[in-house]
């Protein structure tokens, strides 16, 4: 493969719009997979799926690379892979372990989200109810959520931009409730891992509705969320009256094998 | 390319291994991509150093490049917000092999919770169930791998080491140009065997808990995350000392 020039690497650096940029060079994530299978370090990916339907015919459809995992995403990783906890209640961004809420609210508990730092430990990714991605029926809380906003995503998002409310009133839509994920394992020649949250969502506006934001949001634990990943979608996505939009929030993992 | 992470590994690490140097600079460019790209990579980098009577203490510093197929399955559980539920262990599966060689799944995601204090990589001294532990056996690398060798258990014995706790020696966050969190963990094991013990591997093990409150149930379990083949063997004299520490470094974008 060709690689960049490290002066064309430099260029792009830490701005979201240069993030931006850098996620969509392909040789640049050939070079990131190829070092990380050379260090056996573990190779992550994401990807936004999206689609739009009216009576069984596709309309539109999408699938992006996301990358834009946030800084309480990045915290919760680095809690559990480093085996270390919180360090600050009080303070969210460079150089502190914390996890900052929907509310803008900072918690640092010992681990931001595995733990509700009070009566005990409830987590169950895959379960509603739980501290979970999985959502239900009419629920904004957590899980897939999408929305109006087009500032381009920043490390430090907490928060869909705007959402779109759960509904049938003007520039609503109707939340579907989330499955669990489907994983699929791709063998030899690729190895990869792929777990794939999905959600539907039906527009029962009146109206026509344009989709800028994607963000995958968690349930921390009763009345605490955050949002770990946030999606800017290139152009938008028109979701005509009476369509259905289904996006799925794919992560991939290379293994060594 | 202004970069204090790289430029230490570069010093501390042998200059004449061509090698190690290589991947370093592998490592330098992942470092800057993972920036760009805003991908998480924890990058492992082990030090052992040994301290034997009457001699001057000798330190080898190396890239770890051992992660195991339950860090990649922790990992995945904690990216993905998925649980393990498979009840078989390897090539696909959802799953961990603890150190005594039992699948374990759950429908529920497991956790290190109190990581500093008892669990994670945190281990009491004479205890060697999770933390840093360290063997003589020379079976080659796997990503398989779920125990050591023939780890040195703790005590007095033939091969046997005194572990100390095993404890974050410290956590740092190093701003521009890295942009890096970095837990050391340490733990420091003496010999009192009566003889050389010649160490040849070294391995992480995550107590993790199971469990929520909802349902009245927990479970520990004791998985190994990662495991190294030393570059080259350490020979710990009888009264002698060996430091082994764990730099685990998470890279951030910023």
């Amino acid at each position: 493969m060709e690689a960049l020039r490290d002066s064309e690497v430099d260029k792009i650096i830490n701005t979201g719009i240069f993030h931006a940029e850098a996620v969509k060079d392909e040789k640049l994530w050939d070079e990131f997979k190829s070092l990380s299978l050379d260090l056996h370090l573990p190779v992550t990916e994401s990807f936004w799926k999206m689609e739009v339907t009216k009576n069984g015919k596709v309309l539109d459809s999408k699938r992006e690379r996301s990358a834009s995992w946030l800084r309480n995403f990045y915290n919760q990783i680095t809690h559990q892979t480093l085996s270390v906890d919180g360090t600050s209640a009080a303070n969210f961004g460079a150089g502190y372990l914390s996890a900052k809420n929907i509310s803008a609210a900072i918690t640092a508990t010992l681990t931001p989200f595995g733990d509700n730092g009070s009566s005990g430990f409830y987590c169950n990714y895959e379960t509603a109810g739980f501290q979970s991605i999985r959502a239900a029926a009419g629920s904004t809380t957590h899980g897939i959520l999408v929305g109006l906003g087009v500032t381009p995503v920043s490390f430090e998002n907490y928060k869909i931009e705007t959402l779109v409310a759960n509904g049938v009133g003007g520039g609503q839509l109707s939340y579907q409730a989330m499955d669990a994920p489907i994983n699929i394992w791709v063998g030899t020649p690729t190895f990869e891992y792929t777990m794939a949250w999905f959600r539907y969502m039906n527009n029962n506006s009146g109206g026509a509705i344009t989709i800028n934001e994607v963000v995958l949001q968690i349930l921390k634990y009763v009345g605490t969320n955050a949002v770990m990943e946030r999606h800017i979608i290139a152009g938008g996505l028109l979701v005509p009256d009476t369509a259905q939009l289904r996006c799925d929030y794919q992560m991939v993992v290379t293994f060594l094998e | 390319m202004n970069n204090k992470l790289i430029d230490k590994l570069i010093i501390e690490t042998d200059g004449s291994n061509a090698e190690q140097q290589a991947l370093i600079k592998k490592l330098s460019r992942l470092q800057e991509i993972s920036k760009k790209l805003w991908i998480p990579v924890p990058v492992g980098i082990v030090t052992y150093k040994v301290e034997n009577p009457n001699q001057p203490p000798i330190q080898h510093k190396q890239i770890s490049m051992s992660w195991t197929r339950n860090m990649y399955n922790w990992m995945m559980m904690h990216i993905g917000f998925v649980n393990l539920a498979d009840a078989t262990f390897g090539s696909g599966k959802f799953s961990f092999k603890d150190t005594g060689g039992t699948v374990q799944s759950s429908t529920t995601p497991a956790f290190t919770l109190y990581s500093q204090v008892a669990d994670g990589l945190y281990c009491a001294t004479g205890v060697i169930t999770s933390g840093i532990v360290v063997g003589i056996g020379t079976g080659a690398e796997s990503f398989n791998s779920y125990q050591l060798g023939t780890i040195c258990t703790n005590g007095t014995g033939l091969n046997q080491f005194s572990y100390n706790a095993c404890g974050l020696d410290s956590l740092t966050w190093a701003g521009t140009p890295d942009f890096t969190w970095t837990a050391s963990w340490k733990r420091i094991l003496n010999n009192n065997s009566g003889n050389t013990i010649v160490v040849t591997e070294s391995g992480l093990i995550f107590k993790i808990y199971y469990g929520h409150a909802y349902a009245g149930a927990s479970q520990y379990v004791y998985i190994l995350v990662n495991r190294d083949l030393l570059a080259s063997a350490e020979n710990v004299l009888d009264a002698g000392q060996l430091t082994v520490a764990y730099d685990t470094v998470m890279i951030f974008p910023e």
